[in-house]
Order: structure tokens, then sequence, then C-alpha cells
């Protein structure tokens, strides 16, 4: 259901928050259907990158989108390329699921905002591929914390974006819901060629299922590549100020354990 | 599947079906109501008989026929407008600030007509006094009432960055410092202050065909823009983050949205004086029985806003006839409880 695969580049993006400088000229290299996670301490401009990329923040450098500048488009085309969830989504508590999931079909329709039967069946889709079809008319206030982030999600898809940027999409949820979540994500990224930049504050998960990582710092990027590439003792030591341990699990992917003193 | 589409369809349609019968209903009794008695089957045949392509005998004399025309209809057709604008001013409110206990006081509508209308009733001659064959108070309270939210909203954008608590801050920033000129002027003319009272409770007994005309087209236009921009609002609640990456550009949606409904304030409040209550009431009531979908609430206001006043005013005009009780007294004082009621018997809702 999803047009064809975009590729991520961003080159020397500066963004500043009050006049205060928080990303110092950061470069992002995401390949088309790839998943891209985005590391770094508290207060490094994870989620403020994002958030230049979703096209919420105005910044300076060069952002592409498949290939094309998304500075110089129209907010609905850029919204047609790029679906951005929040770390904490604002869920109306009595707006039903179908309703709000219809909302992402916003930047498909005119002016008014007319729906019409392509944009209802697309969302119904989005539905069903979370397992949501029986909930349409269920609020979303009475929606648990893991069914909500499928709610999301659903309504991310019927956006119908190449794009897709998740801004700590484990946030509040236990474990097995992170894993549904994040295998969830992973399954479009896959079927429905997606493109996924996420940032993510637990570096094992990350290196689970992120193909790429970008390590930010204090608003620049300090390294990039591979979980085993980026993902090292001595460089979580340096910028996380944590005494750690990195296990290879066998399989390319690294494990980070926090070490007792 | 198809159940289910029908479900959808149908629920719509059946809300705004029964609110408009709820309306004419009220329409008609309050068209009966009052000191001089009409027969209520020559009444609605007289109503009926006002339709396009109808034509009915209704048997009512010439002088009912002129009660009926003159002095009930223009009443009653401008009670019904003023309810729909203000509801539904006060549900786009709620839905631009994300706020449920937005209405017209919010972003200085109420303030700024409320102190124009003082000064002129007090410095400018009184109702009396005419512009160009029009009151100078409602005048005005219209002019003032625009002014207090273009001062609220130059003052939000200066201060914030046309975010929604900058606006509401400079909403009550400028509501309090009008009030205060206002409290100062009233207090230095305690002669003017029954008839500055009376205006601030609002009333219809100045109700006339001159003055639904001279409601009409404000009103259309501004009823036009907010009942187009429904999806808008919609998206709006998700927060002017997800607003942004949907392809809505926030900050003017809500200046479109706000230049309409407080349009829609400006002119109730020029024909009627400043009515509390029915905005911030009336889109709660709607909300808990049709949902917070703006394509729905927004009609819905309009018509449950126009009923709600109608019967306020017979009530204001016949409970104790023949004296009449301020509007703004009776929307509060019937409209507080039934609200709790309401908030009470639906309460499901909110779990």
């Amino acid at each position: 259901m999803v047009g064809p695969v975009s590729e991520v580049k961003a080159v020397g993006v500066r963004v500043a928050l009050d006049r205060k400088p928080i990303l110092h000229g950061v470069d992002l290299a995401v390949a088309a259907g790839s998943w891209h996670a985005v590391l770094g301490p508290n207060g490094a401009g994870k989620s403020t990158l994002l958030r230049a990329v979703a096209g919420i923040l105005p910044y300076r450098g060069e952002i592409h989108v498949g290939g094309r500048p998304v500075a110089g488009l129209p907010a609905k085309q850029r919204a047609r390329l790029i679906a951005y969830v929040p770390q904490q989504p604002q869920l109306p508590g009595d707006m039903t699921v179908g309703e709000y999931v219809r909302l992402g079909r916003t930047p498909h329709l005119g002016y008014l905002g007319v729906e019409g039967k392509e944009d209802r069946a697309v969302a119904d889709q989005a539905l069903e591929r979370l397992d949501l079809s029986g909930f349409a008319a269920r609020r979303l206030g009475a929606m648990s914390g893991g069914e909500r982030q499928r709610v999301v999600l659903a309504r991310a898809l019927a956006q119908q974006a190449s794009v897709l940027l998740l801004d700590e999409p484990t946030t509040a949820l236990d474990l097995g819901h992170q894993q549904q979540v994040l295998d969830l994500v992973d399954e479009l990224r896959a079927t429905e060629g997606l493109t996924v930049v996420s940032t993510l504050h637990d570096l094992s998960l990350a290196a689970q299922y992120a193909d790429e990582l970008t390590l930010l710092v204090a608003g620049e990027a300090v390294a990039r590549g591979t979980a085993l590439e980026v993902l090292t003792a001595d460089r979580v030591a340096e910028h996380y100020g944590a005494r750690v341990r990195v296990f290879d699990d066998g399989a390319g992917r690294p494990v980070v354990h926090l070490v007792r003193s | 599947m198809s159940e289910g589409v029908a479900r959808r369809l149908a629920r719509p349609t059946i809300a705004l079906l029964s609110a408009t019968a709820v309306l004419l209903l009220a329409v008609l009794v309050a068209s009966l109501g009052g000191a001089a008695g009409l027969p209520v089957a020559g009444t609605a045949e007289a109503l009926l008989d006002k339709l396009p392509f109808v034509d009915l005998d209704s048997g009512l004399t010439p002088v009912q026929h002129g009660v009926l025309d003159q002095i009930r209809l223009p009443r009653v057709v401008l009670a019904t407008l003023v309810g729909a604008l203000l509801a539904q001013a006060g549900a786009a409110y709620q839905g631009v600030f994300r706020n449920p206990l937005s209405d017209s006081g919010t972003i200085g509508a109420s303030a700024g007509a409320g102190m124009a209308a003082t000064l002129v009733i007090v410095f400018g001659g009184g109702p009396q006094h005419t512009v160009a064959g029009i009151g100078a108070v409602p005048l005005a309270a219209f002019v003032g009432g625009l002014a207090g939210v273009l001062a609220s909203y130059v003052l939000g954008t200066l201060v914030g960055r046309g975010g929604t608590a900058s606006l509401i801050l400079a909403g009550v920033a400028v509501s309090s410092f009008v009030g205060s000129v206002q409290a100062f002027v009233m207090q230095s003319s305690t002669a003017d202050v029954k008839q500055v009272y009376s205006w601030l409770f609002g009333s219809f007994t100045a109700a006339d065909w001159g003055l639904v005309r001279l409601a009409l087209p404000y009103a259309a236009i501004s009823v036009l823009i907010v009942t187009l921009h429904a999806r808008h609002l919609d998206v709006l609640a998700l927060g002017d983050d997800e607003a942004v990456t949907l392809g809505l550009n926030p900050v003017r949606t809500r200046l479109i949205v706000l230049a309409a409904a407080s349009l829609a304030t400006a002119t109730a409040v020029a024909v009627s004086g400043i009515i509390g209550f029915v905005g911030l009431v009336v889109p709660h009531v709607v909300r808990r029985v049709a949902g917070p979908g703006h394509r729905l609430l927004l009609p819905m206001s309009l018509l449950v806003g126009g009923a709600f006043l109608v019967l306020a005013d017979l009530l204001a005009r016949t409970a104790l006839a023949p004296a009449e009780l301020p509007i703004g007294v009776v929307t509060s004082f019937v409209g507080a409880p039934f609200f709790v009621l309401i908030l009470r018997a639906t309460r499901g809702r909110d779990s």
C-alpha cells in the first residue's frame, strides 16, 4: 500500500531552539527500506533531529527524502512522504479508533477534508494490518498502552508515507509490548517497503532492530555504522559516562550491559 | 460489515434530524407562549404557511397575525440565531484551544464587547443613539468584541509563538484589563449602572426583523467558515506537531477559525448583549451525545444552541410575566443544573 521506497539523506543539519543551537551540522544517510536508529545521551538532540526531518522544526542544511529536498515541498506533499509518531502521541480520549486512524488520510484530501471511498478503504486496511479491525468503534480512552501504540502506527500507516519517523516508540511499554511493537515496525518495514528512522534510548534494542545506527552527542554525530561498529564499550563509556560491558550475541548484534561499581 | 456501514451513516443523520426536530418544536412552543394567547393549531399552520410551496389558511385574526409576525417571530428567530452562533463559536474555541473551558470569554471577545457597550451607554447617548440607522450599542459591541480578540491575538503572538497557551493567557490579560476599565467607568457613573447591567446579562426585548437582518450576513459568513474547517479542528486535536506532519498549518488554521468564531460572537453580542453559558455548555452536551468529531459537533451545536436559547428566552419572558428576566440569568440558572445532570447521565463516556 506504499509508493516507491525512499532514502533519507541529511547534510549539515543545524537547528536552534529559542536561539540556542541544538544540532551543529548533523549528517544522516538512511538507505531506502532500512531501519536507522538515532542514539545518544539525554539532550543530545535525537528528537530535535527527527522533528527537523518531519518538517516540524525549521533547520539549516539540507534534508532530502527520495532524492527530493524536503524544504521546498508544500506541507501536504511532505506529509504524503513522511509520517511521524511523537514520543507521547496525543490520543483524544473520546475519539474512536476508526476516526483517529482516518485522520492519517488528511494529506491526501482536499481543503475541506472530505474522505472518499478509497480513503476509508486504506484506513480499514491499516486497521486490519495492525489487528485492530474489531476496534474501529472503540474509544481511544479505553485502549491499553500497547494497543494505543498499535493505533498510532495504524494512523501513520494510513498516511501511506514511505518514511516512518518514530520518536522512542517503546517508552512506557513493558518488555513484551516493546518486542511486539518493534517486531511490528520491522515487519511493516519489510513488507510495506517503509524506511524507518527511530530514536531509541535502549542501546541493545537498537542493536537488535536497526540496520545502521548514528550516535548523537551534544548535537553532533560522533559515530555511525552497524551496531558492532558503533556500540563499543569505550565509546559508550565516553559519551554516556557509564561503565558497560558489550557482548556479541553471535548474530552480529551487540548487547550492552551496565556493570555495577 | 454492511451493518457497520449502515450504522456509521445512520448515526449522524439521526442525530441531526433529531436536533432539527427539537429546534422546530422549540420554535413552535416559544411562538405560542407569551402575554397574548395564540391558538396552537393556527400558529403551527401560520408557521408552516411561511415555508415555500406551502399555502395554509391558519385562521388567525389580524391581531394574532400581528403578534406572531411582528413580536413573537422576530424574537424567536433572533434567539435561535444567537444561540446557534454562541454554541458553534464555543465549539470552535474549544477545538482551537484544545481546552474544554474555552468560550467567547477566553480570548477577549465578551470583555471587549462589554467595555465598548458600557462606554457608549455611559458617554455616547445610550441605546437610543444610532449611527447610520444602526443602534450605537450593537455597533460598539460588535467592534469592541472584534477589537478584544485582535488585541489578545496580537499580544499572544508577540509574547508567545502563536501557541494556544500564550493566546489563552493573553486573553486573560486583555479581559481583566478591559474589565477594570469598564468597572471604573461604571463606578463613576452610577446613574447608568442599571442600564449597563441589563445589557451585560443579555436580552431580546429589542428584537425585531431589523436586528435579524443586521445579524444574518455576518452569521452566515462565520457559520460557513467554521463549518468548513471541521476536519482541521479534528486534526488540531492531535497537537500541533502531528498536525504539521499531517500537512496542516496549525497557526493559520487557528487564526482562520478564531476570526470566524469571533465574528460569530461579536454578531451575537451586538444584537443580544452578553449571554453566558451557551457557548460553554451546549458543545459539551452535544459532544456527550454525538462524540468529539467536529463534522457532527459543529452543525449539532448550531441546532441545539438555537433550541436551548429559544427555550431560555421563553422562560425569561414568561416566568415572572409581565416582568422579564435577563436571559443570561436564565441560561446560567437553568443551564448549570442541567449541565451537571447531563454530565452525570453520560459519565460512562469518560472511562
